[in-house]
């Protein structure tokens, strides 16, 4: 009899994904659109690239898979198992073949720990773990050939990139008529037609059909990714939009229009092991503790949000 | 002792292989189960003159029958050799892959042609030790001797001979394939995943080594062998060296700086230049981003696109192949338009048509309702016509009521006039045909126009039509089950599997790309990692420490104390060079936790990279001297985020006032491996 290990597209796609190991995004974009269609014919987005992007994005930030948008390559994560911080909980990520998945349902896993796969909307099912004794994520990762880290969540919080490292490339004059750029408004947190030839803040434009993202700092211009280039933007007028409250063991507040840059949203995502909950326009990451909150904060140069003042203002 | 290694009390009830090769003699070597070299020297000391060869075999086989039953026949080590000269049956500079006698000669030290005299013999004697083996009545095993339907003679040692030669050069692709040189591959999970990767005869195995893979009963056997095979592997050696490939070159136009060039595509782990070589008149050089070679001279021309050229350069050749129309579509990585062999049905994408044919390809497009913009006065491309192509503009087409022009045909997409299988959760490509994972059976395309409009879809002998309504009809339903398929389509016909998986617990090219980190550079983004930076980066939820040491600092002259102060209070180490020691490690603090030197004096030091296999400095890596600030600098083997940066401002202060910039590369790569 056939074992069935997937019951929902994402899950299915991202089986399919871990047998492979790595590609171009081509193709796994197209592997995407083909398993979209298959599980509702005549799904048509708005925009074909942003459903696909979003879909990679849940991935990577789930701790999945890594892409190389550069080299436009994908590659699985290693099958990880990590505690969540404060918990006794822990999560299984990274590469997740039809082998891998039998393995965790079989004997020798179940008397080492409680498995749990949590559904998630339009991504891979969260796999979490509940270790029967001590040393059972150690032994469940040797069981499964796995990697075995104390707590990610943490680690990747301790390694965040400061803004100004590695965020931004050399510097660049944008040959574009002004009419062709928009500017990022802070306050209404959305870009805007430029009504006149910024020095400031941060600008896109499409060139070759791609869209480029650019921070001025007094007419010096350098290419940045969109999610990096909000919160510079956002530090040169000092404005705070993160916000941290300690209730349920800690829980970061994020506008959806203002997504976290990928590793550290990472970070925030691994201390539940989950995507991040919808509220209003907010996006909620549960238990994620002061120390991690307070890495990304500091990082990102949202110093008002410090979990120690207990939360800040959003702008409005 | 060959007695009991087959026919032992162990294979009771089990079937029973006499399989010899050198593997096994070696191994039986090594654990002292057979003394030096024994069975081919015992075995050619039995033997008897060219012309009475076997007579010493038979006269002890003669002596045997008379004795008790249960003995183990006298020819068993004779034959056991045979077996040994069919397992080493490979194509080999000297001898043909079939060349069965050839082999057992030198084994037997006679010539091909007296054993071939007296092989009816040793075939008898096959059949003798079949029998014996159903006399026991299962106590010494079952036999799996069988006659060869062709091979009267040489098919009994065929039948048992497992593994050949050539059966070894096929398993270390495998091998390759499923990530045996990356992480330790049980036997179980080999085997599994060699069932599915061996999926029909095109895979290169023996038919005797396919009989055992398809064999359910054989898979503990078959574990074993793979195991064996596998930790023998080199992890280096793949097949037979194969004569370097072509380059294919692509057209790479670049509007925004204006130019027009040849680039060519590198095969993975090909160094840039060197993979051309050397040819008069032809430079080249590596193309920013990898991956591509520029061809800096003999520059572009129209005529070259249409006639088509060939670089022969003193390791490879760039090769294009002429033709009268070039699609082109955006790379961002190469930062322009790129050439490629067939037109996109979903991208953007630039039509370069010779001045001749375009006003014939200029009115198809136009009849046909394909919607384009003809570009005219470009930079560097004169000679041709542009038109530019928006997404999707050839799903709009229209019957143009003639025949499509030659040019535009050549580069027409062929799944748009062609039968065939899209989409599909397609597994990474294996020996045989096109496998998919279970539930991504593939779609299959009918274009409008081709009849009949229906499909015939088989497995395990049966067979069902199907209609297709509109062009495309989906196998995913229709096909659900693990197995073998094939749809048989207006002429043309399909064949693809359906797995549940590949056998891998792990995918072997997983966690390729991460986060290594750095600082005042682009490196946060997530790249593609050397083997090296494996330890040092984060993948997924893996975060991985750095190796303790990848880059030390040598110091030269003066005086020489270190104190390394631990974590506990009060732990301090001092450490005293001698004079004139050419180096002392200070970076290279290999402590877990934090371990400080604090520094007593203003040496001078050297940098150099270490990160090489073995830690020896590299001949050609040009040591670069600078003087650090005064007592005091801390350096730590765990640096905090804002001590990196600390020193990163510490370097380019440095690099600053040094007009070699080597160190500082140096330095910040080895502040980015931390």
């Amino acid at each position: 009899m056939t074992e069935c290990y997937y019951d929902s597209w994402p899950d299915q796609l991202f089986g399919w994904a871990s047998e492979r190991g790595s590609g171009d995004l081509t193709s796994f974009g197209k592997t995407y659109e083909w398993a979209r269609h298959r599980a509702k014919p005549g799904w048509k987005p708005r925009d074909r690239a942003a459903a696909f992007n979003g879909y990679l994005r849940d991935l990577s930030v789930l701790g999945l898979i890594e892409v190389d948008r550069q080299a436009r390559r994908w590659a699985v994560a290693p099958t990880t198992v990590t505690s969540l911080p404060a918990s006794d909980l822990g999560i299984v990520t990274g590469g997740r073949t039809p082998g891998l998945l039998k393995a965790l349902e079989g004997e020798a896993v179940s008397s080492m720990v409680d498995m749990r796969k949590v559904l998630q909307h339009q991504a891979p099912r969260a796999i979490l773990v509940r270790p029967r004794r001590r040393d059972a994520l150690s032994a469940l990762a040797e069981a499964i050939g796995a990697i075995h880290v104390s707590c990610a969540a943490r680690l990747i919080a301790a390694r965040l990139p400061r803004l100004d490292e590695g965020e931004w490339s050399e510097a660049w004059a944008p040959e574009v008529p002004t009419d062709e750029i928009d500017c990022f408004d802070t306050s209404l947190l959305q870009f805007v037609p430029a009504a006149y030839r910024p020095v400031n803040g941060l600008i896109r434009y499409t060139e070759f059909g791609q869209t480029k993202f650019l921070i001025g700092d007094c007419g010096v211009w350098r290419a940045v990714r969109r999610d990096a280039g909000i919160f510079l933007a956002l530090a040169q007028e000092n404005r705070t939009v993160l916000e941290w409250r300690r209730r349920n063991g800690g829980e970061l507040r994020v506008p959806r229009a203002v997504r976290l840059p990928a590793l550290h949203e990472r970070a925030a995502v691994l201390c539940l092991g989950t995507l991040p909950a919808e509220d209003g326009l907010s996006l909620v990451y549960g238990n994620v503790p002061d120390d991690v909150a307070s890495a990304i904060s500091s990082t990102l140069e949202q110093s008002g949000s410090h979990p120690s003042t207990g939360g800040a203002t959003r702008a409005r | 002792m060959l007695g009991e290694l087959f026919f032992g009390p162990d294979k009771a009830e089990q079937t029973v292989v006499v399989f010899v090769d050198d593997r096994l003699l070696d191994d039986l070597r090594q654990s002292g189960v057979a003394p030096e070299s024994p069975l081919i020297e015992s075995v050619r000391a039995q033997l008897g003159s060219p012309k009475k060869l076997l007579d010493p075999v038979l006269s002890r086989v003669a002596a045997w029958r008379k004795g008790p039953d249960g003995a183990v026949p006298p020819y068993l080590p004779l034959l056991a050799v045979t077996v040994l000269a069919a397992s080493q049956m490979a194509e080999s500079d000297k001898l043909d892959g079939h060349n069965y006698y050839g082999r057992l000669a030198p084994i037997l030290g006679c010539s091909p042609s007296v054993i071939e005299e007296h092989f009816d013999v040793i075939a008898g004697w096959w059949k003798d030790l079949d029998a014996w083996l159903q006399r026991s009545g299962g106590s010494r095993g079952i036999s799996t001797i069988v006659e060869h339907p062709r091979l009267k003679k040489i098919g009994y040692p065929l039948s048992q001979a497992l593994v050949r030669e050539s059966d070894r050069r096929t398993l270390r692709q495998f091998f390759k394939h499923a990530g045996v040189d990356r992480r330790p591959v049980s036997g179980t999970e080999l085997a599994a995943a060699l069932v599915n990767w061996a999926t029909d005869g095109r895979s290169g195995l023996s038919a005797r080594f396919r009989s055992l893979i398809a064999a359910p009963g054989e898979r503990a056997l078959l574990a074993r062998i793979v195991e064996a095979e596998a930790r023998a592997w080199d992890g280096v050696t793949v097949g037979t060296p194969t004569k370097p490939q072509d380059l294919p070159a692509r057209l790479l136009f670049q509007p925004r700086r204006e130019r027009v060039l040849w680039v060519a595509e590198l095969p993975d782990g090909v160094a840039g230049e060197q993979a051309f070589g050397n040819c008069r008149g032809v430079k080249v050089t590596e193309a920013s981003g990898g991956g591509f070679l520029r061809v800096e001279s003999p520059r572009f021309r129209a005529q070259d696109l249409v006639s088509g050229f060939m670089l022969a350069g003193s390791r490879r050749s760039v090769r294009w192949t002429g033709r009268r129309a070039t699609p082109m579509v955006i790379d961002p990585n190469l930062d322009g338009w790129v050439s490629v062999s067939r037109l996109s049905m979903d991208e953007k994408q630039l039509l370069l048509v010779a001045e001749p044919d375009w006003s014939g390809v200029e009115s198809y497009l136009r009849d046909s309702g394909i919607p384009f913009q003809h570009v005219t006065g470009v930079p560097g491309l004169q000679g041709l016509q542009l038109a530019q192509l928006p997404a999707g503009a050839l799903g709009d087409r229209a019957d143009a009521g003639r025949e499509m022009p030659d040019a535009l045909a050549a580069v027409w997409p062929e799944s748009v006039v062609r039968p065939g299988l899209r989409g599909g959760l397609l597994m990474k490509p294996g020996s045989g045909q096109r496998t998919y994972l279970v539930g991504g059976a593939p779609d299959l395309y009918l274009p409008a126009g081709l009849q009949p409009r229906s499909a015939d879809l088989s497995t395990d002998g049966e067979t069902t039509a199907h209609a297709v309504e509109g062009e495309t009809l989906s196998l995913s339903s229709l096909a659900a089950a693990p197995g073998s398929y094939t749809v048989s389509v207006a002429g043309a016909e399909f064949r693809f599997r359906l797995v549940e998986s590949s056998g891998l617990l792990h995918a072997p090219d997983a966690g390729g790309i991460g986060w290594t980190g750095g600082c005042g550079s682009a490196s946060w983004q997530p790249a593609r990692l050397q083997a090296e930076a494996l330890a040092g980066a984060v993948r997924g939820a893996a975060v991985a420490e750095p190796p303790p040491s990848l880059v030390r600092t040598v110091r030269t002259g003066g005086c020489s104390t270190l104190f390394l102060i631990g974590d506990n209070p009060g732990e301090l180490q001092r450490i005293q060079v001698p004079n004139g020691a050419p180096h002392g490690d200070l970076f290279g603090c290999t402590r877990a936790g934090t371990v400080q030197a604090a520094l007593s004096f203003v040496p001078t030091w050297i940098v150099r990279d270490w990160s090489e296999p073995g830690s020896r400095p590299r001949a050609r890596a040009t040591p670069v001297e600078f003087t650090l600030p005064p007592a005091g600098i801390v350096v730590t083997a765990d640096p905090r985020p804002d001590e990196i940066a600390q020193w990163c401002d510490e370097i380019k202060r440095l690099s600053a006032a040094s007009t070699d910039n080597r160190w500082q590369k140096l330095a910040l790569r080895s502040w980015a491996a931390r």
